[in-house]
């Protein structure tokens, strides 16, 4: 038997904190022809999870893609974690993923049962999900790459946007805060077997019951919560529907050990990228301490769903999320959606 | 003063290494760290502020270097403060060895090659012997410090294969870095080769090195 594989070992950022910065992002993008088609819903245009195009008017496909650098070292787990991550584009979106394609990279001497141990965790949550694996491409790389190119269907009618936020709505967020400062932690050794356990479970959930439970309600708009961050991806749902979003750190759940890894600086690089794109849009009262702030600056790897939901229906949808077990690993009321009045776009009291 | 050159070093690896300085004996409560990212710098500040220290940065050529400094000594080591705070948050710290000169390796200690030549521990009753085992290799995963490496050999062999109650602790002992390895010799004559469930395969030659090599050797 071969000698188990450390699949972090061989990745210089972990997960979505290899995320390019929004801001980057937007200016690469800058002055590109652009060839613009009434069906397609969602595109560049919009900072949204994924993109949407109209087949017919009841139905459109909802298209995305992720990929990322190890997370975990054991592959079935990293396999699972990467595909539930991109799925989760696909729930953010309202949609009902279909087809799934593998995006790999791996190193030449990586031995065949780790290779196939990644795959083989990217299929148990597409089959989770519902979705085909229907085929794929792998090249030779030294640094091992792993995700999906998910499609769904969805009809446009029930299509959930990130931009579409009306002032009064609650916002609820479905998993525990501080993936990426508990993966950090774990590269370090600076986290244990239980933190490990717990984060990976968090990570490989699927969004799938949460995104089901929400769906009787009159949720106006959602999220997936990733590399961006709570406040990266807050700022986008407040500037896409240009209203003020107003965040309850107290509301927050945090993993176990997550503010004090942070308060000692066991931060990864992310959440300074993430800090300097989103910072000066972003206001903190007195009384948040910094750990806090750090943490809802932190790349959440596989993160939940953040819904803006109608405030009549917010006591309903936080019971649904809660009926939903272990589907759902945390559920937080975590602030409000305003107007916006000038000023910064988020703030965060404590 | 210590100086720690953390260049090259991204996330955790800077603040760990400069954790590890500030417990050395004389450090003093404070430490330089030469790093090449603006987050490391910004990890270094966190590590002072949660350490009641202070952080100075200066622009060197290629980076900046911070220094940490101020650090009461009752926060400085890891047994009082970091472990400590560790503990309570439910984090166990065991700060991993990262081969590096400047922070000097706390008192070094013998590595430790442990061999199992039978499925159970001591003689006697042989339901006791295998419980004994169990909790031996269990102890050993749990250890501060693994055993450098693990051979097991004769009936040894059976507790690395499929059926064995042990695989979970003998795979966590393998992620924490020891190496674990079963005789080839002793898996084909009980004509198990095929159901070894964790680490690799070694023989009596590469066993002889072991026994008269620099390791502490425990035969079980």
């Amino acid at each position: 038997m071969e000698t188990q594989v450390k699949l972090t070992k061989l990745a210089e950022c972990a997960g979505c904190g290899a995320k390019v910065g929004a801001g980057e992002l937007a200016r690469l993008f800058e002055g590109f022809p652009q060839v613009t088609d009434g069906n397609l819903l969602v595109g560049f245009d919009h900072a949204d999870d994924a993109a949407v195009y109209r087949l017919r008017d009841d139905l459109a496909i909802v298209q995305t893609l992720d990929f990322f650098p190890p997370i975990a070292d054991d592959p079935f787990t990293f396999g699972q974690i990467a595909a539930a991550n991109a799925l989760s584009d696909i729930y953010a979106m309202g949609a009902r993923p279909v087809t799934a394609l593998n995006i790999m990279a791996v190193p030449e001497d990586m031995p065949s049962d780790a290779v196939r141990e990644i795959l083989r965790g990217g299929a148990t949550k597409a089959a989770e999900a519902g979705a085909v694996v229907a085929g794929g491409h792998s090249i030779y790389d030294p640094e091992p790459k792993y995700g999906l190119s998910v499609t769904g269907v969805i009809d446009p009618a029930r299509l959930l946007r990130n931009d579409t936020a009306r002032p009064g709505d609650e916002l609820v967020y479905t998993k525990p805060v501080g993936i990426g400062i508990i993966t950090t932690a774990l590269k370090g050794g600076l986290a244990g077997e239980g933190d490990r356990a717990l984060v990976e479970r968090v990570m490989c959930t699927l969004n799938r019951a949460a995104a089901e439970a929400a769906a009787p309600f009159r949720v106006h708009a959602c999220t997936d919560i990733t590399g961006f961050a709570v406040l990266g991806h807050c700022l986008e749902l407040a500037q896409g529907a240009d209203v003020r979003v107003t965040l309850h750190a107290d509301a927050f759940e945090f993993l176990p050990g997550a503010l004090d890894l942070a308060a000692m600086g066991i931060l990864p690089a992310g959440v300074y990228r993430n800090r300097r794109y989103a910072e000066a849009e972003v206001s903190f009262s007195d009384g948040v301490p910094l750990a806090v702030a750090d943490a809802l600056f932190d790349p959440q790897t596989s993160g939940g769903l953040l819904f803006a939901v109608d405030p009549r229906d917010a006591d309903a949808l936080v019971e649904a999320l809660r009926t939903a077990g272990e589907g759902v690993p945390a559920v937080q009321r975590i602030g409000t959606v305003g107007p916006y009045e000038g000023g910064a776009r988020v703030l965060v009291r404590p | 003063m210590i100086v720690i050159d953390a260049f090259g070093e991204t996330c955790p690896k800077p603040v760990i290494r400069a954790m590890k300085a500030l417990a050395e004996p004389g450090a003093d409560g404070s430490v330089r760290v030469l790093v090449d990212n603006t987050a490391a710098v910004e990890n270094l500040k966190r590590l002072a502020a949660s350490k009641q220290g202070s952080a100075e940065v200066a622009e060197v050529e290629g980076g900046w270097a911070v220094t940490v400094s101020g650090v009461p000594a009752e926060l400085a080591g890891n047994p009082q403060g970091t472990d400590a705070a560790l503990a309570e948050a439910g984090i166990a710290c065991p700060v991993p060895g990262d081969g590096d000169a400047a922070a000097p390796a706390p008192a070094a200690r013998r590595q430790v090659t442990v061999f199992v030549g039978s499925s159970t521990f001591g003689q006697g009753a042989e339901e006791l012997g295998r419980i004994l085992i169990k909790g031996l290799v269990y102890a050993f995963s749990q250890a501060d410090e693994v055993p450098h490496r693990i051979v097991f050999f004769n009936d040894g062999a059976r507790l690395t294969c499929e059926g064995s109650e042990m695989l979970d602790d003998i795979r966590e002992l393998e992620r924490r870095g020891c190496e674990v390895l079963t005789c080839g010799t002793c898996l084909d004559f009980h004509g198990i080769k095929d159901r070894l469930a964790v680490g690799g395969v070694t023989n009596l030659y590469a066993i002889s090195e072991f026994a008269l090599g620099p390791d502490k050797v425990v035969t079980l």
